[in-house]
């Protein structure tokens, strides 16, 4: 047999033999068992078990047309179907083989924080970050995430370890054939906490080897939120740790703003006073008899009405806000 | 197994849309070798389309409405009432004695009905002062032995009809003839069985039970909020005292360890808020099994009870079956009861490390503080445990089967 046609054989194996990886990793499990979880709203975390992790996650994701997939390494994201689904990869023996297995797919062989430097705002649905971070130093991680955030249009979904786990490149390792490279040393250890506006979904033993366990966790970021401004209703001093923002509008309570020396840490740009207090006591009285008698009570109407993005901090601005969720009735 | 074939009087229809008629529902459905027939004692006036399991059927429907002669009689004595304190007292005279009569009638009717029966067992479902009447005429008229149901006391019943004392004790009577002349009588707390046995009458605890559980610890999600406590309130959303005493109470102790109190309603009714420092979230209402599974994710579950005097023996005998939701789903209760209310005595005795009774119990920030640091570990091996409870106390193997033996050893 000549040489060309044993490479032209060799070639072809190669071909069948990813695709007979494709569809094995399809068949194994590609279809996630989703578990949808109600009544969990952002910064509230779910706690499960190992087996129910990828499912419970995904039932928190909202469907996409265009998925970002940083990092994926061998293995593409299965938690969301998107027509568009591209693959940014740095590891060039990965993006060969994911060039070869997913010849469909848009695939990028670059690094994602380059990749997302470059990107323009709101460009993509959701950007996905699966086994990412800790492989980037902690600022590195950070700036990854604060573009990922700014590309995303709805949500950027993050899977980590919970915490730091030590994973160090050896040789004698390797992914589907693929030898491991220095880029699979984990470098930083992340906590739910530190990602804002999100969902977490949590398992604490994920990873278990004989001596260890490790947890792991989803974050899920509404980044459609993210960058808008906020309205911000208060009836009370926010706490310390709380930081207003530079295109914050504020609706403040008569008597807060009056009478509390907690207004002096409040700025006072965008602020409109409204009596959150006396709103919040006449729960009984009908929205027509409120909007002619309360001040500025139809500023706070068209507030409510206009902005997503809205934080309540005090017991008489939760129940404004509450009763206008509930349609003031 | 022999064919049995038992006859069910009851107000409330075996229908799952109903309280009292879905434990019926579950209890009738679960024997399905047991064949039942329904006479519907509808002294409410309960709407006509209900669901019933497959292996009962309704043999006979009776209504104890007034029609033609005895309405007219009874608006007119009604009317001529308001005009003076003498004739509003023979106005009542007279439609009591109609309303005896009825009712005495309707035992005979029901009486005779049950006589055709091959069984020698009726199990009789007792809600209120007519039905204790219908029995004893109806159970004297059929000579069959009697299964005695009943899931609150008889003065519960008249407390909220508004009858004088003196009824409360002419009643109480018959129904204590009525239950030392069952052969076995059916109650849902341990306290009501234990009393029923002091007095030499045979008894069993059976309620709202589950079935036998499972191990589900895999399927378990347990929610997190850094900013609230999250707490479950099923059923009936009356503003009474006990509840808004424990809500506020609650919103306290969870504001001096600087956490908010989120209260999640599950029922058919549309609750408002009666005071600020909460947030309401009202769901609706879903079946139970659903329920379960729902609420097993959060925190507390709130189980306010009944502490006035007039209410002592409700509170003594009866048994909330909202508490066996809260059990099945894993959930520390805190609840707003009398030291001697039957589940404060059962929870005590069974659950005491997640179960709190704010009232007669100063230490509920304690308690609170040990709900908000449970890890999830911690939360996994209380629900193992309430499992445990509910597999030992109210599972289908527990309380249903010695019914069962019960009913193929005697019908």
């Amino acid at each position: 047999m000549s040489s060309i046609s044993l490479q032209s054989l060799a070639a072809e194996n190669k071909i069948l033999k990813n695709q007979a990886s494709q569809f094995r990793y399809f068949l194994s499990g590609s279809r996630v068992d989703i578990n949808t979880i109600g009544d969990v709203e952002s910064g509230q975390t779910i706690y499960c078990d190992r087996d129910a992790l990828h499912g419970v996650a995904t039932g928190f994701l909202r469907s996409a047309e265009v998925c970002l997939d940083i990092g994926p390494g061998v293995r593409p994201q299965r938690l969301l179907h998107c027509p568009v689904h591209m693959l940014v990869e740095p590891y060039v023996a990965y993006a060969e083989k994911l060039l070869a297995a997913y010849p469909a797919k848009p695939i990028f062989c670059q690094d994602g924080l380059t990749y997302l430097q470059q990107a323009l705002s709101k460009s993509v649905d959701t950007v996905f970050l699966l086994d990412v971070i800790e492989h980037l130093e902690k600022a590195d991680g950070l700036r990854l995430l604060k573009h990922a955030i700014r590309v995303a249009r709805v949500q950027v979904v993050v899977f980590t370890p919970l915490g730091f786990m030590p994973q160090h490149y050896t040789e004698s390792f390797s992914w589907e054939g693929v030898s491991h490279s220095e880029l699979q040393n984990h470098r930083s250890g992340w906590l739910p906490g530190e990602f804002e506006n999100a969902i977490h979904v949590v398992c604490e033993n994920y990873h278990k080897s004989a001596d260890q366990e490790f947890g792991a966790f989803y974050s899920i970021i509404d980044a459609s939120v993210v960058n808008q401004p906020r309205l911000i209703l208060l009836s009370d001093g926010a706490a310390n740790d709380f930081e207003f923002q530079e295109g914050d509008v504020i609706l403040a309570d008569v008597m807060f703003s009056e009478l509390s020396w907690k207004i002096n840490f409040v700025p006072k740009r965008n602020m409109v006073v409204v009596p959150f207090q006396l709103i919040a006591e006449e729960s009984l009285t009908s929205i027509e008899i409120l909007r002619n008698t309360i001040i500025n009570f139809g500023v706070l109407e068209s507030y409510l009405q206009r902005f997503e993005n809205v934080l309540a901090l005090g017991v008489s601005a939760e129940v404004v806000l509450q009763r206008h969720r509930n349609e003031w009735a | 197994m022999k064919k049995l074939n038992i006859p069910i009087v009851t107000d409330v229809p075996p229908d799952a849309s109903y309280t009292a008629g879905q434990v019926l529902h579950r209890i009738i459905s679960s024997l399905p070798d047991i064949k039942f027939e329904f006479f519907w004692v509808n002294h409410s006036g309960l709407p006509g389309h209900i669901t019933i399991p497959n292996n009962c059927s309704i043999k006979r429907i009776f209504d104890f409405h007034l029609h033609g002669i005895w309405w007219v009689l009874a608006r007119f004595t009604k009317k001529v009432g308001e005009r003076s304190t003498v004739l509003r007292k023979v106005g009542l005279l007279v439609r009591l004695s109609m309303w005896i009569l009825k009712t005495i009638s309707i035992g005979l009717r029901l009486g005779f009905s049950l006589r055709k029966s091959p069984s020698r067992l009726v199990w009789c479902v007792v809600q209120g002062e007519k039905t204790v009447l219908c029995y004893v005429v109806a159970g004297l008229v059929s000579r069959r032995t009697l299964i005695l149901q009943q899931w609150d006391p008889l003065s519960w019943w008249m407390t909220h009809r508004g009858h004088p004392r003196k009824a409360h004790e002419i009643m109480r009577k018959v129904l204590n003839w009525l239950e030392r002349r069952a052969i076995l009588n059916v109650v849902p707390s341990d306290a009501w069985k234990m009393r029923l046995l002091a007095e030499g009458k045979k008894s069993i605890r059976l309620d709202n039970f589950f079935d036998d559980p499972m191990d589900i610890s895999k399927e378990l999600v347990f929610l997190s909020d850094p900013q609230a406590i999250h707490a479950v309130f099923v059923g009936q959303f009356y503003s009474n005292a006990e509840l808004e005493l424990l809500i506020g109470h609650l919103t306290r102790t969870l504001a001096a360890l600087n956490k908010k109190l989120v209260l999640h309603y599950f029922g058919h009714a549309q609750p408002s808020q009666t005071a600020l420092g909460y947030r309401l979230i009202a769901h609706g209402a879903l079946p139970r099994d659903e329920l379960v599974k729902r609420i097993a994710k959060w925190d507390l579950a709130l189980l306010p009870y009944p502490t006035e005097a007039r209410f002592l023996e409700t509170s003594s005998f009866s048994f909330p079956s909202k508490s066996r939701v809260y059990l099945a789903a894993g959930l520390p209760i805190i609840a707003w009861a009398s030291a001697g209310a039957s589940p404060d005595i059962f929870y005590k005795q069974h659950y005491s490390a997640y179960y709190h009774n704010a009232l007669v119990d100063d230490r509920t920030e304690e308690f609170v503080s040990a709900i908000i640091e449970a890890s999830p570990s911690q939360r996994k091996s209380r629900h193992q445990e309430a499992t445990r409870i509910l597999g030992e106390q109210f599972s289908y193997s527990s309380e249903l089967v010695p019914f069962k033996e019960f009913l193929v050893e005697h019908a």
